[in-house]
C-alpha cells in the first residue's frame, strides 16, 4: 500500500474538493487521495459496503460538515463508535466558525476541527501542514508514516 | 462577678487612690482586731466559745465597701483577735497557728460573702426590698459565716487542736457567734459608711441608732448570759474541788488511823509473830484501799543486824519447805530499797552507810508476794529517810517519806512511817511492850487519789494535780489525774483551786483545775440557746428596720412626686387658662356665679374677670338683646347637663358687633348631678368672616368644575375616574366612543371584564402601584370592543392621597401598536435574512475567491496584460464582498449572540479594546486619555468592547499627519451615563453626521482603508440594543466626538433608564 498516506475527502462541492486536490498536489508530499460527496457514501466506504467492498482504509479522514444525506457529525458519530475506525484521525474541514459546531465536534471525537481559510494561499498552507504533520511528523496507528527509517536499524 | 466587683472597686478607687489606701488598710486592721478583742473581752471563757465574733462582719464590711484589697489588714487584724483570744482562754495546740487559720477562715468567709452579695443583690444597694435583704442576709448571716466556720474547724482539726468527737461543738459554736457578730453589726457599718445609697441618706442615724441599741442590747445579754454561764461553772467546779479535797483529808487521816492502830499493836505486846502481824495487818490492808503494803521495820543496831538475820532463818525452818516465805527467809538479808532516787539525791548521800548506829530493815511485809523485793530492804540506807527518822525518831509522830519511784512497777510510793518509842514523858501512851520500831505504810498515790476522783465523780470537770513541796530537788508531781498536753494553758476565765496539807511533816499541795479537755468537748446549750434567739431578733429587727426605712423612704419619694406632679398640673392648668386666646371660666351649678373667669375675659367679653365675679349680671348688658335668651343657655344651663354650644353676639365699647362662641361643659359627681359648669368663650367675628370668604371660594371652584366638565366632555381621549374597587365612577363620551359601550354600561360592571385575559395581571399590579401612590405612565393593555376585537389602550394614571379614586387617561393606540408589531417583525426578518445571506454566501464567495487567487496564482503573466488586470480586479471585487458579508454576519450577530447583559464597569471593555489595539497605539505613538476610574454601567461587556474598539479604531484611522490623541470622558444623565470618545482628527462633516452609522457607509469612498463600512453601524446597534443612543458630533478645529449614552447599574442592582427617565435624555 504505497503511493504516500491514504486520505479520504468527504466533500459534496465539486468545487471545493478541485482546490483541495491542488491543495494537496502542491503540498509535494505522496499521497492518495479517495473522496466520496456525501455522509452515506463515507459510511459505505468505511465500513466498504455498496460500491466500496475492495477498498482499502484511509489513514486519514477530511471531513466536511454540511453534507448531503446525512451530515459530517452523524458520519464522525459513526466512525468513532466503530472499533475498526475510531483510530482513524478525522479532521473536520469547514466553513462554519460557530462554536457550538466546533464543541459538538470534539465532544465526538474529533481530532481537529479546521476553518477553511478565504485566503487560497492560507488554505494551501493549511493543507500543506495537515499531511506534513499527518504523515511527516506525527505517528500513525499501524505504523504508517512517512518518516525515514530511524538510523541503527536494518 | 468579676467585673461587679471592678465596678465597686473604682467607685471607691477615688478614695483609695489618693494614698488613703494605706490608711484604709491601718483601719481596716485596727477595726478587726478591736472587734475580736472586744468579743474576746465580752464573753469568751471557754477556749472556742465566745458568744459573739465581729471580726467576720468587719471583714465582710471591708471588702464589701472598700473591695478585696483590704484582705491583707482584714487578715492581720483577724489573725491578731484570734491570737489574743486563743492566747487567753487556753486549750491545745500552739496559739499562732491556729489563729492563722482563723483569720483565713474569716477572710475566706468575708470573701464569698461579699462576691454573693455583689451577684445577687449588687453593692451600693438600699436593701429596701425583702428579696435582696433575704439574700443579703443569706449571704451575709449564713454562707459567710458557714464557710469561716469550716475552714477554721478543718485547720484547727489538721493542727490538733480540735478533737474529733468535739469538732461538731467547735462549728456550732464558731458558727453561732460569727453570724450573731454579723447580723448584728455588718448592717450597722453598712450604713454607717459613706456608702449609703440614697434612701440611707436621711435617715442614716436613724437607724443607725436603732441598730447600735439592738446590738448593745443583744451584745449585753449575750455577755450576762455568758457570764452567768461562767459563774455556775465556777459554782461546779469549786464545790467539786471543795468535796474532792475533803475526801482526800479523810482519807490521810483514816491512812494515819490504820497506822496507828498497827503502832498500837506493837506498844502493847512484847514480840509480834509474822503470823500476828499478818492477820492484824489484813483487816487493816481490807479496810484502807489506800495502801500497797504494810511493814514493820524494827529498829536495830548494826551490830543487832545479824540477830534480826537469824531469827528471820529461824522462823523459815518452822515453816513447811516449798513455801515461798520460807526460801525469802533463809536468804534473808539487809539490803538498800528498792527504789530509784535519782532527782532526790540528799546532801548526805554515800557518807552514812557505814557506821550508822541503827538499822530499820524491813522485817515483816504485807501483802508479802507482790511486796517481794522490799522484804530485808533497809530504810536507814536511803539518806532522805534516814534524815526523816533522825528527825522523828524522838517525837514519835508520823511522818511521809519524799516520793521514791518503785523499780518494778515505776510508780511513785510514799511510805507513811509511824516510830514506835518508849517516849519520854508521854503518859497516855501504854507502856511499850516490844522493841522499838517503825510502822510503815506504802501508798500508791495513784491509787489513792485515782479511787477518789473515781467515787466523788469529779473527773468530768476536774483535775487534780498533787506536788509534794518539800520536795525541791523534783518538779515532777505526786499525782496528776490526767496527762496535761504539752502547751496546754488553763483556760482563762475559770479559776483554779489550790489547798495545801501538811501531812508527816511535809507539804502537799492540791491544785483543782477546770478540765479544759472536757469543757471544750461541751456545748453550753444555755448561751447557744440565747445567741439564737438574739441571732433571729437582731437579725428580724434590722431587717425590719431596713425594710421599713426602704418603704417610707419610697411612699416619700412618692409624695413629693405626686406633689410635684399637682403642682405642675396646677401649674400648666393656670398658664393655659391665664394665656389662651380664649376665656375660661367656671360656674357654680345653678349658673348664677362664676367662679372663675380667666384674664382673657376682658379681651372677649370687655369685662374684667374680678368685675364678672363679683356682678355677674353686668355681661348679659352688652349682648346684642335679641341674642340674650341665647347667651343666657349658654351661660345658665341649670335646665340641662348635656353640653351646649351657642354664638351670640356683643356690643363692644366702641360699639362694634362680636360674634362669640361660647360652649359649656357639666362637671358631674358620679350620681350624675352636675356640680359646676365650665366653659370656653371665643370671640368668632374672624371666623364668621372667613366663613362668608369660604363659601365665595366655593362658588368660584364650582363654576372652574363646570368648565373642566366641558373640557372632559369634550376631550378626544378617553378621561376617566375609577375606583380602585374596580368600577369606572365617571367616563367621558369618548370612552364610550372608542369602545362602543353606553356609559351605564362601562359604569355598571367591573372594568376588568374588558381587558385582554393576557393582560390581566398587569392591570392589577398596576391598580395596585396606583393604590400606593405611585403615579402609571404609558402603561398599555388591551381592551374588548363591543365588536369583540381588542384595542391597544395607553394609560396615564394617577390616584388620590388616599388611594381610593383614579384619575385615569387613555388613548387608542392600536394602530401605533399594529406598526409598531409590524416593524419588529420585519426588523426581525430582516435580521433572519442578513444572517441567512451572509451566512450561506460565505462558501460561493470563498469558491470565487480561491478560484479567482488560483487562477492568478497560476497564470499571472501568461495570459496577458489584460488578463493581468481582469484577474485584479476580480480578487478585489470578490475582496470586498467577502469583507461586507462578514460585517454584515457581525451586525446580524449584535441582537442574536448577544449576552446576557449585567454590572459591568467601564474599565473592563475600555481596558479590552486598548488591549486589542496596543499594537496600533504603539505604532501611531497615540496618547489614550482615559480617566483612572469609570461607572459601572448595566451592560454587555463584549459588545461593549466592540463599540470601544471600534470607536478608538476610527479615531486613530482618521488622524493623519500627527499624533493621534484620543480620550475618554464620562459623566451622569439622570440613571444613564454619557460616554464620549474624542479625537484630534480631522472631524465628521455635518451633512454626513447621520449616514456615517448606517451600514457600508464610508465618508471616503476612494480612500485606501481597511475598513468595509460596518464599524459605526455595529456601535450604534450594540448602544441600541443596551437601550441607548450615539451620535457623532463635529467640533470644528478639535476633531470629531462620539458620545453615546449607556443605562447605568443602580446601587439596588437594577437597571437605570427605567420609563420617565428616558423623556430627560431625548
Amino acid at each position: 500500500m504505497d503511493g504516500g498516506i491514504q486520505v479520504l475527502l468527504v466533500e459534496d462541492n465539486p468545487a471545493e474538493v478541485r482546490l483541495t486536490r491542488e491543495a494537496f498536489a502542491e503540498s509535494k508530499v505522496p499521497h492518495t487521495l479517495f473522496v466520496v460527496t456525501d455522509g452515506e457514501q463515507a459510511s459505505e466506504y468505511l465500513f466498504r459496503r455498496g460500491r466500496f467492498l475492495e477498498v482499502g482504509l484511509p489513514d486519514l479522514i477530511l471531513l466536511d460538515l454540511n453534507l448531503p444525506k446525512k451530515n459530517g457529525c452523524e458520519v464522525l458519530r459513526e466512525i468513532k463508535a466503530s472499533p475498526d475506525l475510531a483510530m482513524i484521525p478525522v479532521i473536520v474541514v469547514t466553513n462554519s466558525q460557530s462554536p457550538d459546531d466546533v464543541e459538538q465536534v470534539y465532544r465526538l471525537f474529533a481530532n481537529c476541527y479546521l476553518v477553511k481559510p478565504p485566503d487560497i494561499d492560507d488554505f494551501f498552507e493549511m493543507v500543506k501542514r495537515i499531511v506534513e504533520f499527518w504523515w511527516q511528523t506525527a505517528m500513525l496507528p499501524n505504523g504508517r508514516n512517512g518518516l525515514p527509517p530511524k538510523k541503527g536499524t536494518l | 462577678m468579676e467585673d461587679e466587683s471592678k465596678s465597686v472597686v473604682s467607685s471607691q478607687d477615688a478614695s483609695l487612690k489618693k494614698g488613703h489606701l494605706l490608711l484604709w488598710q491601718a483601719g481596716c486592721f485596727l477595726g478587726v482586731f478591736l472587734g475580736g478583742f472586744i468579743c474576746a473581752k465580752l464573753g469568751g471563757f471557754l477556749s472556742f466559745w465566745t458568744p459573739l465574733w465581729f471580726p467576720n462582719g468587719l471583714a465582710l464590711v471591708a471588702l464589701l465597701c472598700l473591695g478585696g484589697r483590704v484582705w491583707p489588714a482584714v487578715t492581720l487584724g483577724s489573725f491578731c483577735g484570734y491570737a489574743y483570744l486563743l492566747r487567753h482562754q487556753g486549750g491545745p495546740g500552739e496559739v499562732i497557728p491556729a489563729a492563722l487559720v482563723g483569720a483565713v477562715g474569716i477572710v475566706s468567709g468575708g470573701w464569698v460573702s461579699a462576691g454573693l452579695i455583689r451577684r445577687w443583690v449588687g453593692w451600693p444597694d438600699p436593701l429596701d426590698k425583702l428579696r435582696k435583704l433575704t439574700l443579703f442576709m443569706v449571704g451575709g448571716v449564713v454562707v459567710g459565716p458557714v464557710v469561716a466556720a469550716t475552714v477554721t474547724v478543718l485547720g484547727w482539726s489538721v493542727l490538733g487542736k480540735v478533737h474529733a468527737e468535739m469538732r461538731i461543738f467547735v462549728w456550732i459554736a464558731h458558727f453561732l457567734a460569727q453570724a450573731a457578730g454579723v447580723s448584728m453589726l455588718a448592717p450597722l457599718l453598712l450604713i454607717c459608711s459613706g456608702q449609703v445609697p440614697e434612701v440611707w441618706k436621711k435617715r442614716r442615724w436613724l437607724v443607725a441608732r436603732a441598730m447600735a441599741i439592738s446590738l448593745v442590747a443583744g451584745g449585753s445579754l449575750l455577755a450576762y448570759v455568758s457570764q452567768l454561764e461562767v459563774r455556775q461553772m465556777q459554782g461546779n467546779i469549786d464545790e467539786a474541788a471543795l468535796r474532792l479535797f475533803a475526801a482526800i483529808e479523810q482519807q490521810v487521816a483514816a491512812q494515819e488511823e490504820g497506822l496507828e492502830s498497827v503502832r498500837g499493836l506493837y506498844e502493847s505486846s512484847a514480840a509480834v509473830t509474822r503470823n500476828e502481824f499478818k492477820s492484824f495487818t489484813k483487816r487493816t490492808l481490807n479496810r484502807l484501799k489506800g495502801f500497797v503494803f504494810l511493814a514493820w521495820s524494827p529498829e536495830t543496831s548494826e551490830g543487832g543486824l545479824p540477830d534480826l538475820i537469824n531469827e528471820a532463818k529461824e522462823e523459815a525452818l518452822q515453816l513447811s519447805t516449798g513455801d515461798p516465805v520460807r526460801d525469802l527467809l533463809e536468804n534473808f538479808q539487809s539490803h538498800p530499797l528498792p527504789v530509784t532516787t535519782e532527782g532526790h539525791d540528799g546532801p548526805e548521800e554515800g557518807t552514812h552507810t557505814d557506821g550508822l548506829p541503827f538499822r530499820y530493815p524491813l522485817f515483816f511485809i504485807e501483802p508479802l508476794i507482790p511486796n517481794v523485793e522490799w522484804i530485808g530492804s533497809d530504810l536507814a540506807d536511803n539518806p532522805l529517810l534516814w534524815k526523816a527518822i533522825q528527825a522523828n525518831r524522838q517525837t514519835g509522830t508520823l511522818w511521809i517519806s519524799p516520793p521514791l519511784r518503785d523499780q518494778k512497777s515505776g510508780e511513785i510510793r510514799l511510805l507513811m512511817c509511824l516510830p514506835v518509842q518508849r517516849l519520854p514523858g508521854v503518859t497516855d501512851r501504854l507502856p511499850l511492850q516490844g522493841p522499838p520500831g517503825l510502822v510503815v505504810g506504802a501508798i500508791d498515790a495513784k491509787q489513792l487519789f485515782g479511787a477518789l476522783i473515781k467515787r466523788l465523780d469529779a473527773s468530768p470537770i476536774l483535775s487534780l494535780q498533787v506536788t509534794d513541796l518539800d520536795d525541791r530537788s523534783s518538779n515532777e508531781p505526786i499525782y496528776q489525774s490526767r496527762a496535761v498536753a504539752k502547751n496546754s494553758t488553763p483556760p482563762g476565765m475559770l479559776r483554779q483551786m489550790n489547798e495545801i496539807i501538811d501531812i508527816g511533816g511535809r507539804r502537799w499541795a492540791f491544785e483543782f483545775s477546770p478540765d479544759v479537755e472536757h469543757l471544750l468537748g461541751r456545748l453550753p446549750w444555755r448561751v447557744a440557746g440565747v445567741q439564737v434567739a438574739v441571732l433571729m431578733v437582731t437579725s428580724l429587727f434590722g431587717a425590719l428596720l431596713l425594710l421599713g426605712t426602704g418603704f417610707t423612704f419610697r411612699v416619700e419619694e412618692e409624695v413629693v412626686a405626686r406633689t410635684e406632679e399637682l403642682r405642675m398640673s396646677q401649674h400648666r392648668f393656670r398658664q393655659m387658662a391665664e394665656y389662651i386666646r380664649e376665656v375660661f371660666w367656671i360656674r357654680s351649678a345653678d349658673g348664677q356665679k362664676f367662679e372663675y373667669v380667666s384674664p382673657a375675659s376682658e379681651e372677649i367679653w370687655g369685662q374684667r374677670p374680678e368685675v364678672l365675679c363679683e356682678n355677674p349680671g353686668r355681661l348679659i348688658d352688652s349682648v346684642v338683646p335679641e341674642d340674650r335668651p341665647r347667651f343666657l343657655g349658654a351661660l345658665h344651663p341649670s335646665a340641662t347637663t348635656r353640653e351646649i354650644d351657642e354664638e351670640y353676639r356683643i356690643l363692644d365699647e366702641k360699639n362694634r358687633v362680636r360674634w362669640i362662641r361660647d360652649r359649656a361643659f357639666p362637671v358631674q359627681d358620679e350620681i350624675g348631678n352636675v356640680i359646676r359648669w365650665t366653659g370656653v368663650a371665643d370671640d368668632v367675628t374672624d371666623q364668621k368672616a372667613l366663613h362668608a370668604t369660604l363659601l365665595e371660594a366655593r362658588a368660584a371652584a364650582e363654576e372652574a368644575g363646570r368648565a373642566l366638565g366641558q373640557f372632559f366632555e369634550m376631550s378626544l381621549d378617553m378621561i376617566c375616574i375609577a375606583g380602585t374597587d374596580g368600577f369606572f365612577k365617571k367616563v367621558n363620551p369618548a370612552f364610550s366612543q372608542t369602545l362602543g359601550y353606553d356609559e351605564d354600561l362601562l359604569l355598571g360592571k367591573p372594568f376588568f371584564d374588558w381587558i385582554h385575559p393576557d393582560d390581566l395581571d398587569k392591570t392589577y399590579q398596576a391598580v395596585a402601584n396606583l393604590k400606593g401612590a405611585i403615579v402609571v405612565v404609558s402603561f398599555e393593555n388591551r381592551y374588548r370592543h363591543r365588536n369583540g376585537h381588542y384595542l391597544w389602550l395607553e394609560w396615564n394614571a394617577t390616584a388620590d392621597e388616599e388611594g381610593n379614586q383614579i384619575f385615569a387617561v387613555a388613548r387608542n393606540v392600536t394602530q401605533r401598536k399594529a406598526l409598531e408589531e409590524d416593524l419588529r417583525r420585519s426588523n426581525a426578518e430582516l435580521e433572519q435574512f442578513a444572517y441567512i445571506a451572509s451566512h450561506d454566501l460565505r462558501e460561493p464567495l470563498r469558491m470565487v475567491t480561491s478560484f479567482v487567487q488560483l487562477l492568478k496564482k497560476r497564470y499571472e503573466g501568461k495570459l496577458g496584460a489584460d488578463a493581468d488586470d481582469y484577474i485584479y480586479h476580480a480578487v478585489e471585487g470578490a475582496e470586498r464582498m467577502r469583507r461586507m458579508i462578514e460585517g454584515l454576519l457581525k451586525l446580524s450577530r449584535i441582537e442574536r449572540r448577544g449576552n446576557q447583559m449585567g454590572k459591568v464597569n467601564l474599565m473592563v471593555p475600555v481596558g479590552q479594546a486598548l488591549q486589542n489595539l496596543s499594537l496600533t497605539i504603539k505604532d501611531k505613538n497615540a496618547l489614550m486619555d482615559i480617566p483612572k476610574e469609570l461607572p459601572d454601567v448595566f451592560a454587555d461587556a463584549d459588545q461593549l468592547t466592540l463599540v470601544f474598539q471600534n470607536l478608538f479604531e476610527n479615531a486613530l484611522k482618521f488622524v493623519k499627519n500627527r499624533k493621534p490623541e484620543v480620550s475618554v470622558t464620562v459623566k451622569p444623565l439622570g440613571t444613564f451615563w454619557e460616554v464620549s470618545v474624542s479625537d484630534n482628527g480631522p472631524g465628521i462633516p455635518p451633512e454626513q453626521a447621520e449616514r456615517i452609522f448606517q451600514i457600508f457607509q464610508r465618508l471616503d469612498q476612494n480612500a485606501k482603508d481597511e475598513g468595509c463600512g460596518i464599524g459605526l453601524a455595529l456601535c450604534r446597534r450594540v448602544v441600541e440594543r443596551h437601550g441607548g443612543s450615539i451620535c457623532g458630533i463635529n467640533e470644528p478645529g478639535k476633531g470629531s466626538i462620539f458620545r453615546f449614552i449607556l443605562p447605568a447599574f443602580l446601587s439596588n442592582g437594577e437597571k437605570g433608564g427605567k420609563l420617565g427617565d428616558g423623556e430627560r435624555q431625548n
